[in-house]
């Protein structure tokens, strides 16, 4: 080569290096997925975890077709290259040794492997034989894409909106807390809240262990000089204690009155924040029978009704000190501090959740605590995707995608037109929520029990459902009842299921979350399922289609099309149905950004699928910017940030009374349903642990999180042992009216109940503690209450 | 005895400071013994003898090597391949992959914020049991990613580990030289061993120290991966 | 080959980052035409940012390319990266 060539050469090496780096660093979040190969061979991309709410990003590393290390994704914003154990071991959750690899079908009683083509015929059977009894139960676990397929194949083709997800058990009375306040679903804020933020209020959560990579977000900024207040207030002493300023502890139930009791003094003390109240907020009082919408309320009316709860009486309600209730309505009512309450479980599985949330919100609202970053009243998601599948696309037994209801027409029409339905296809009637869809199921058909098949996918009922005696295990001894289960391994559900159907994992397939902070997130196949296993969204699919070719009208659209119409490039339809075809195309991306659609009507605007590959997940609304870039939102209904704010600097443009204002409701404190008495003397709480997910069917098959708690337990408060005489790690019986179990004793292991309180978790199979459970649930959510029930103990040797 | 001597001492001082008001002595208010609950105090002299917590289970010979001679200590020295392989065993036996946070061979305190730091900070080396310094600057919520091993219970039935088909990556060689000499790049991620005293500090594994401890800034000649820190793109592996 | 070099002259070679506008229409058109240009050497382009590579006789010439570059249609901007001056 002479000079001149290479000066050129190397002027063209500058240039390209120059270009690629205008073009693709100005934006570090949306730089290009980093796929690489690292020096020991190792191929490595992006995923979100596949466990909980917080939504951490992982780099999966592969080699030879698996997996072979996990590393927090350090271009991630949630969490920056940290990770929690479950994050880190997330990878050996597709390897358990009995990883589901063939369609099986009870025959006689035991499950025979059958073929695919066998299993999907028997599905569509059961459709074609009874289509008004035919449900879909699905989870928060479930991909968008997957949700999606469901909810279009329940609300648009068969067309019995008899769809409902586990989420119904989780968040649906964040869901109707948002609703209520706002007018529109999911928090204002963001997980940046968490950095800005002066005082942490934790409400019955314990996020140490739940949403650890949250929680360490917090205090770690202790470490950095940062004076960060943390506050417990909580039923049982936690990990999360441990770290709180402050630990106030109450009785079950009495958070309702907690909630007032701030209201109160704020009120009494008048620093509650006039000025915000006045431009911003309606107070609201209920209905009877209550109803999502209330009635007007006015603040004389406010005043009075919250007149009852004086410290005193709070006292009673709830058995928090004075003094305690004092010094928190003494944080609300300073402006200059920026308060952020966390809530999840606690104030969700309550026969009063709708209230509760409306009271937190309330609260918030009352004292001007919001708006700006760091004042945010933070609802924490347990699921990867009860945002992002559940309650964004729907799929819920009365809802249909972008926060529409099947109830209003002008929904049902907007929806018929989206998807380009006949008039009329969409059902007005909801289907039945959870608990009703379960108890039908097990019910007989002649005494009311009209559902007779219900298909699971990605969810283990059988172990999560409350009082599963009475809703679950009923079923599989009526004639005619027919459990479809799809899932990855022999879980309770599946082994109890009459056909299986074994579904593809986390990163075996395409897929997108949606985490608790609007952020929506992608990822692609990295490696192949084991055996004939298959994507959740293809067996969906392709069960719509043997509808479609056996003529049920509901799987073509007004044109004749059918539903899933999935296309190549030029735009011929492609047979993704046939197992082979799948991954000819991007199925993902057709259905994600035929569902995107319907996003803008409630202002939760996504972004094209294919500007989430490039990112670590988009915060939505996600609005185009003029230079073809798009722009993600933190703080929703702020004008400083939120594009759909525009006419004050706080505007709730989905309020609820038409007049952007949001709400502030008054609940009165109502008694749990069932509480404790002579006969059953404790109250029992469930919930998790850190090193578990739900039921356990993944995390108990990694060995590193199974061998620290490889068993679960009854906790006990040491007086209450003594009382009982019961050592640590003895074997007890554990009864409520419903149910019993046995389970051994741990005295203040993981947590410290108070006396009068025990907590079992639920992540063992072997330790079922939802058949003592109560099916109970709030009027206006529908979700149960699973942190209240009434339990006696005893020892076993005692007859 | 002291104790019982000053209150017989207070109590005549009293009855015999007092008119006599006609009441028994017998009815003066006993002093109460301490409630079981409240854990006494210890006094360095019984430190040893009387232990709590995950501490109680340390062997006594511990204690003995505590107040001798730091037997660990030696000239730094380039560790033998025997060494070095078995240092790796037991590091890769905590992992389930080259770069997991390592489980906790030991108990600990499940519902505190442990004191992780007393042993993890500067690291502890007693008579062949080694205490790691930790290798990442410290975060307040060491549980978050550590866990034990075993099952934290006492007295809990022994449940079997789960079978996995999982292949971790496991890192066996020493990181590349330019030439025979050169300073080897690193051959891992640095994120989150930041601290490279951790494993190759004077109270690392022999096999893992480094020869030359008195050099602290390692970073000055060993240089990190661009690729390992997810810094850099590398080559392209599949894409869909 | 001596005389050739003598013949040259002084040769200044410009690495350039041509950004092209985001109108679709404009930009092809844009892009066809640097293409036909036989005083550039164009890279790969990454998304809207095209590397060039021109030579010119000296570096006022360079300039006046440059100008005139940024002037064409469906052209937002050129980014002058480096410049190499051969001198003789």
């Amino acid at each position: 080569m002479d000079r001149r060539d290479f000066l050129k050469a190397t002027a063209m090496a500058t240039a390209t290096a120059a270009a690629a780096r205008l073009a693709f660093d100005d934006d570090r979040a949306n730089a290009q997925p980093v796929v690489r190969t690292t020096d020991d061979g190792v191929t490595w991309d992006k995923a979100p975890c596949r466990f909980c709410g917080t939504g951490c990003h992982v780099q999966v590393g592969t080699k030879g077709g698996r997996i072979v290390a996990i590393a927090g994704d350090q271009q991630a914003e949630v969490n920056k290259g940290l990770l929690c154990v479950k994050g880190y071991h997330v990878g050996l959750a597709i390897y358990g040794k009995d990883r589901l690899t063939r369609p099986l079908l009870r025959k006689n009683g035991k499950l025979e492997p059958i073929t695919w083509d066998q299993a999907l015929d028997i599905v569509a059977d059961r459709v074609m034989a009874n289509p008004a009894g035919f449900a879909f139960y699905g989870s928060g676990q479930w991909t968008i894409p997957e949700g999606y397929a469901a909810q279009k194949l329940m609300k648009a083709g068969i067309a019995n909106n008899q769809i409902d997800p586990n989420a119904r058990l989780c968040m649906a009375s964040a869901v109707t807390g948002f609703l209520s306040t706002y007018g529109v679903d999911e928090p204002a804020g963001c997980y940046d809240d968490l950095d800005a933020a002066d005082v942490i209020l934790c409400w019955g959560n314990n996020p140490a262990e739940m949403h650890p990579v949250l929680f360490s977000r917090i205090v770690d900024r202790r470490s950095r000089g940062e004076k960060v207040i943390l506050i417990d207030l909580t039923t049982r002493r936690t990990r999360t204690s441990a770290f709180a300023d402050r630990t106030i502890f109450f009785t079950p139930h009495g958070d309702l009155a907690i909630a007032n009791g701030i209201a109160h003094l704020l009120l009494e003390r008048g620093t509650w924040d006039k000025d915000f109240v006045a431009r911003y907020c309606n107070f609201r009082k209920r209905t009877d029978p209550p109803t999502l919408d209330g009635q007007v309320m006015t603040a004389d009316e406010y005043r009075a009704a919250l007149a009852e709860y004086t410290p005193a009486r709070v006292q009673e309600l709830s058995g928090v000190a004075p003094a305690d209730l004092e010094y928190l309505a003494t944080l609300f009512g300073d402006r200059g501090l920026k308060i952020t309450s966390l809530w999840c479980m606690g104030m969700n599985q309550h026969t009063r959740g709708t209230a509760i949330n409306d009271l937190v919100h309330g609260v918030h609202l009352l004292s001007g605590h919001f708006g700006k970053p760091g004042d945010a009243p933070t609802s924490l998601t347990g699921q990867p995707s009860a945002c992002g599948t559940v309650r964004e696309v729907g799929t819920l037994a009365h809802a249909l995608p972008g926060g529409m209801v099947v109830a209003k027409p002008e929904h049902r029409k907007e929806a018929e037109q989206l998807w380009n339905l006949p008039e009329g296809r969409i059902k007005d009637k909801p289907g039945y929520h959870t608990v009703e869809m379960w108890k039908r199921f097990s019910t007989p058909a002649d005494k009311g029990g009209d559902i007779d098949t219900i298909w699971v996918q990605t969810t283990n009922p059988a172990r999560s459902l409350p009082n599963v005696d009475l809703l679950f295990y009923p079923s599989r001894k009526i004639p005619g009842k027919f459990l479809i289960c799809s899932d990855v391994y022999p879980t309770a559900t599946a082994m109890a299921a009459d056909l299986v159907l074994p579904s593809a994992m986390w990163v075996e397939k395409n897929g997108m979350f949606g985490n608790s902070e609007r952020r929506t997130q992608q990822w692609f196949r990295q490696v192949l399922p084991p055996g004939e296993a298959r994507d959740d969204c293809w067996q969906t699919i392709a069960v719509a289609r043997r509808l479609h070719d056996r003529g049920h009208a509901g799987l073509k659209d007004k044109d004749g099309k059918f539903l899933f119409n999935i296309v190549d490039p030029a735009g011929k339809s492609v047979p993704v149905w046939e197992w082979p075809r799948y991954y000819s195309v991007n199925v993902d991306e057709q259905l994600f950004d035929e569902y995107r659609t319907f996003s803008r009507k409630k202002h939760k605007d996504l972004a094209p699928y294919r500007e989430y590959v490039k990112a670590r997940g988009l915060r939505w609304p996600v609005v185009e910017q003029a230079d073809k870039t798009w722009r993600e939102t933190k703080f929703r209904f702020a004008k400083f940030d939120d594009p759909y704010a525009t006419k004050a600097d706080i505007q709730f443009y989905h309020s609820v009374t038409k007049d952007d204002r949001a709400l502030i409701w008054f609940h009165p404190w109502e008694a749990p349903p069932e509480r404790p008495d002579a006969e059953y003397p404790l109250w029992l709480c469930t919930g998790r642990v850190l090193e578990h997910w739900h039921t356990g069917t993944m995390t108990m098959r990694i060995p590193q999180l199974a061998r620290a708690m490889p068993q679960a337990y009854v906790e006990v408060n040491r007086d209450d042992a003594r009382a009982l005489g019961v050592a640590d790690g003895e074997v007890v019986v554990l009864e409520s009216r419903r149910g019993k179990v046995e389970l051994p004793v741990w005295i203040e292991g993981r947590g410290q109940p108070p006396r009068g309180t025990v907590f079992v978790p639920f992540f063992d199979e072997s330790i079922a503690i939802n058949v003592a459970t109560l099916e109970d649930h709030d009027p206006l959510s529908k979700q149960p209450d699973y942190k209240k029930c009434a339990v006696r103990l005893r020892r076993k040797a005692t007859p | 005895m002291l104790f019982a001597a000053a209150v017989a001492v207070a109590a005549v001082g009293l009855i015999s400071g007092v008119e006599s008001s006609g009441r028994e002595v017998a009815s003066y208010r006993r002093v109460e013994a301490p409630s079981p609950d409240v854990v006494e105090a210890r006094s360095y002299r019984d430190m040893r003898a009387k232990q709590y917590g995950p501490n109680a289970a340390l062997p006594a010979a511990w204690w003995r090597e505590l107040a001798a001679k730091d037997a660990a200590a030696e000239l730094p020295r380039a560790g033998t391949p025997a060494e070095r392989a078995a240092a790796l065993a037991e590091r890769d036996g905590r992992r389930a992959y080259e770069g997991a946070p390592p489980t906790i061979p030991h108990a600990v305190d499940q519902l505190a914020a442990p004191a992780c730091l007393t042993c993890h900070d500067r690291g502890l080396a007693i008579a062949g049991k080694h205490a790691p310094p930790m290798s990442h600057t410290p975060q307040a919520s060491c549980l978050q990613c550590h866990v034990v091993a075993v099952d934290p219970r006492i007295a809990a039935p022994a449940v079997a580990a789960p079978e996995t088909s999982f292949v971790g990556l496991r890192r066996a060689g020493g990181g590349a030289q330019a030439w025979t000499g050169a300073p080897p790049v690193i051959p891992h991620p640095t994120w989150m061993r930041e601290r490279c005293e951790s494993c190759h500090g004077p109270r690392g594994r022999q096999g893992l120290r480094t020869p030359h401890p008195g050099q602290q800034s390692c970073q000055q000649c060993h240089a990190p991966s661009a690729t390992f820190d997810q810094r850099s793109a590398g080559r392209r592996g599949a894409t869909p | 080959m001596a005389w050739l070099l003598l013949n040259r002259g002084a040769m200044v070679v410009s690495a350039l980052v041509v950004t092209l506008s985001p109108d679709p229409a404009h930009r092809a058109a844009a892009l066809a035409r640097l293409a036909a240009d036989p005083r550039l050497t164009l890279g790969t382009p990454q998304r809207d940012r095209v590397p060039v590579v021109t030579e010119a006789s000296s570096a006022d010439a360079g300039a006046a390319l440059v100008e005139e570059l940024t002037q064409h249609d469906g052209v937002a901007r050129v980014d002058v990266v480096s410049i190499d001056f051969e001198v003789q």
